[in-house]
């Protein structure tokens, strides 16, 4: 909900938009930006209102997604940059960190981003071992020791001796 | 200023937020499996299909997930590894040493074994996997005619799911005799003819490797409105090529050691990218003026080179030229300019020569007897032949480039200097490399202007397999002189065929004769470059 004071300064920027995370942070983005994100574009097209409150995505989040439709909205930058861009964008990110962004770009729909973190999450569950795949993503083994023990037999052609890397 | 009930609003969410961390902490639950499915078959499709089927291990809610991925990556690198750990050095299993007899046969039994493996594995994966639609498939590995029947029906259901990407590389990684064409998988022309709805949604066709004739390019092409991207290489079948635009969406094509082929035509396409590598060929490119990168490889590169620069083909936007080609160590690289001429925007040129006679044989007094003999030619005012030789004095060379040398390039400069007095412009035009034995002495200005003009754009230049030869120091030569914003130079003295397994293969000889290349770069290249040239050697 916004009050009359602020609907003067936004009518104004006609073409800036606001966004709330969940931790009630508000963002001011210029609306070439917000649409490049599918979902920002419909609410757009749907409601007059200039602000939108995303209930589930946090300010952490927000301000990383925001970061990076603005830059691809930016026309003056190559596409070439805006691919290193993207490489910066995910490189050395900590798994939480991207787990939220990809949530983030799902419920936002940014097919692009969602595809350079998805890419990113893979890259990093390459080469390892099961048990490290559930050390580190904290996954829960449901599945008694007999049951591994007949799928690894029933998969055994997905299996055999694969080296991987236990690091 | 924000309302009271927005400031609630506020407060409301970040104690959810707050409420929600708190929990994750706690718990700990599945940091990765909170995502929805949907994400992770996304993230699954991203692996390679081996890959993103071990995750059925992780817990039960993974059994089958892979099951859905749109991606189907068969990438068979890993067993393709297996057939070759065999031997004591798997990484350069190509080299050109003969092997045993017994190492031989069991590479040869580890293949069939691992064809075996890898065809089962394809063909369970696909009676496992449930998605609908299917964005990419992707073959990989040493595959031919034998398997035919299994391959056609993978094609078949990838087909039947609005395929997106084919990728079709029954390499021949790993085997150390070439594959004749009768033995390659061919093509099912078959599936053509059923309806044409299927490939509705082709937009990557590359097959390496596969009998394919130029009627079912065209096909799809015709077809596919939204193919963008055609790669054909080592197809036996394609004899002949003609595609004739509009074809809005194709933007790329790759045509590569078809040994069969004898004309490919292209006319009016907006195509960026083109390739080809090959024999000699009846070539006609016309109206392509979207072309940005080119690559032309093969054995008479020179003439097809000559032959499109005669057509006056002009490729206004190229930006990037790829000159793979086969030379002798004394044949003139000048003819090559032809086609950076017809691209007056070019900004990245790169040679890649590949020298069919050894280095160490260079016969020295053969040179001197042409270049004497020309000498007299050139005396008698034959400037035809002087433009057909314009490599003429940098020959000298190997009989070292010091106080020796001068006095032969000091008398063509001489020479030289009539000819254009007597107002042989063309000549010296025909003859860039000119000028810049000429500089020296101070005749390089008056000439500059006219060249100049050549490539005005031409930024970086990069010089493969570089071994220091009178042909390439004289074509960098004439680079540099005819060239106003060339800022980079590259030499590479490596020969860059690499392998599957990304290792260079090295033999002894060419060991030495990348490092003699290292030396002759430094020692001479070094010393012509001006100071606005970044002279780069790996």
């Amino acid at each position: 909900m916004v009050t009359t004071d602020e609907k003067g300064p936004l009518t104004a920027k006609k073409k800036s938009v606001i966004i709330r995370s969940c931790d009630g942070d508000e963002f001011l983005v210029s609306e070439s930006a917000a649409v490049l994100s599918t979902s920002l574009k419909k609410i757009l097209e749907e409601k007059e209102d200039r602000l939108i409150h995303l209930s589930d995505i946090d300010n952490k989040t927000l301000a990383m997604v925001i970061a990076y439709l603005s830059t691809h909205a930016d026309d003056g930058l190559s596409d070439d940059l805006k691919r290193s861009f993207d490489q910066e964008f995910v490189s050395g990110k900590e798994f939480d960190v991207l787990k939220y962004l990809v949530l983030a770009t799902d419920t936002l729909q940014v097919t692009c981003l969602c595809y350079t973190v998805a890419k990113k999450m893979a890259d990093i569950m390459k080469n390892k071992l099961v048990e490290w795949v559930r050390r580190e993503f904290d996954i829960q083994n449901d599945y008694t020791p007999e049951a591994e023990a007949e799928i690894r037999r029933l998969d055994a052609w997905a299996w055999d001796d694969r080296q991987l890397e236990d690091d | 200023m924000v309302s009271s009930v927005a400031k609630r609003q506020k407060e409301i969410c970040r104690e959810r937020s707050m409420a929600k961390r708190e929990i994750d902490d706690k718990c700990s639950i599945d940091r990765i499996s909170m995502l929805p499915d949907k994400i992770l078959v996304i993230i699954l499709s991203l692996l390679t299909v081996e890959e993103a089927t071990k995750t059925s291990m992780l817990s039960h809610r993974w059994r089958y997930l892979w099951t859905f991925i749109p991606r189907l990556d068969f990438d068979g690198t890993s067993f393709l590894w297996k057939v070759v750990s065999v031997l004591k050095t798997p990484d350069i299993i190509l080299v050109i040493e003969p092997l045993d007899h017994s190492v031989v046969k069991s590479l040869d039994t580890g293949l069939d074994e691992q064809r075996r493996n890898y065809v089962g594995w394809v063909d369970k994966i696909i009676a496992l996997h449930k998605g609908s639609s299917i964005e990419e498939l992707r073959v990989f590995f040493n595959l031919t005619k034998t398997h035919q029947k299994h391959i056609d029906k993978w094609l078949k259901y990838a087909l039947d799911r609005n395929l997106r990407r084919l990728e079709l590389n029954l390499t021949n990684e790993s085997c150390r005799i070439s594959r004749p064409y009768h033995e390659c998988y061919t093509f099912p022309y078959r599936l053509l003819g059923d309806d044409s709805i299927k490939f509705k949604s082709l937009e990557k066709l590359l097959l390496h490797y596969v009998n394919v004739n130029g009627e079912t390019v065209e096909f799809f092409l015709r077809n596919c409105p939204l193919l963008e991207h055609v790669s054909i290489s080592q197809s036996g079948d394609l004899s002949t090529l003609k595609i004739v635009g509009p074809f809005p969406s194709f933007k790329r094509l790759e045509i590569s050691l078809c040994h069969q082929l004898e004309s490919v035509e292209i006319r009016d396409l907006d195509i960026v990218n083109l390739k080809y590598e090959g024999k000699m060929i009846h070539f006609i490119l016309e109206d392509v003026l979207s072309l940005v990168e080119l690559y032309i490889g093969g054995v008479l590169t020179y003439s097809m080179e000559t032959e499109l620069f005669y057509k006056s083909v002009k490729l206004i936007n190229l930006k990037e030229l790829v000159l793979k080609f086969t030379v002798a160590s004394h044949d003139s690289w000048l003819p090559l300019t032809n086609l950076i001429r017809a691209s007056p925007y070019l900004q990245k040129l790169v040679l890649k020569p590949w020298y069919y006679q050894a280095f160490g044989e260079r016969k020295f007094e053969k040179t001197e007897r042409s270049y004497q003999h020309l000498k007299e030619v050139k005396l008698e005012g034959y400037t035809d032949l002087i433009r057909a030789s314009p490599y003429l004095p940098l020959h000298c060379q190997p009989f070292g480039f010091g106080e020796r040398n001068f006095e032969k390039t000091e008398r063509s400069y001489q020479h030289l200097k009539e000819v254009k007095s007597e107002g042989y412009t063309d000549l010296i035009r025909a003859s860039p490399y000119l000028p810049l034995h000429c500089q020296p002495f101070g005749f390089g200005e008056r000439n500059s202007e006219k060249t100049e003009r050549s490539y005005r754009h031409l930024k970086e230049v990069k010089s493969e397999g570089y071994r220091g030869a009178t042909s390439e120091v004289e074509l960098i030569m004439h680079l540099l002189h005819c060239s106003t914003s060339l800022a980079k130079i590259l030499v590479d003295p490596c020969v860059a065929e690499k392998s599957m397994f990304n290792t260079k293969i090295h033999i002894n000889q060419t060991i030495k004769d990348e490092n003699n290349a290292r030396t002759h770069a430094n020692q001479q290249l070094r010393k012509m470059m001006s100071p606005r040239i970044n002279l780069e050697i790996l």
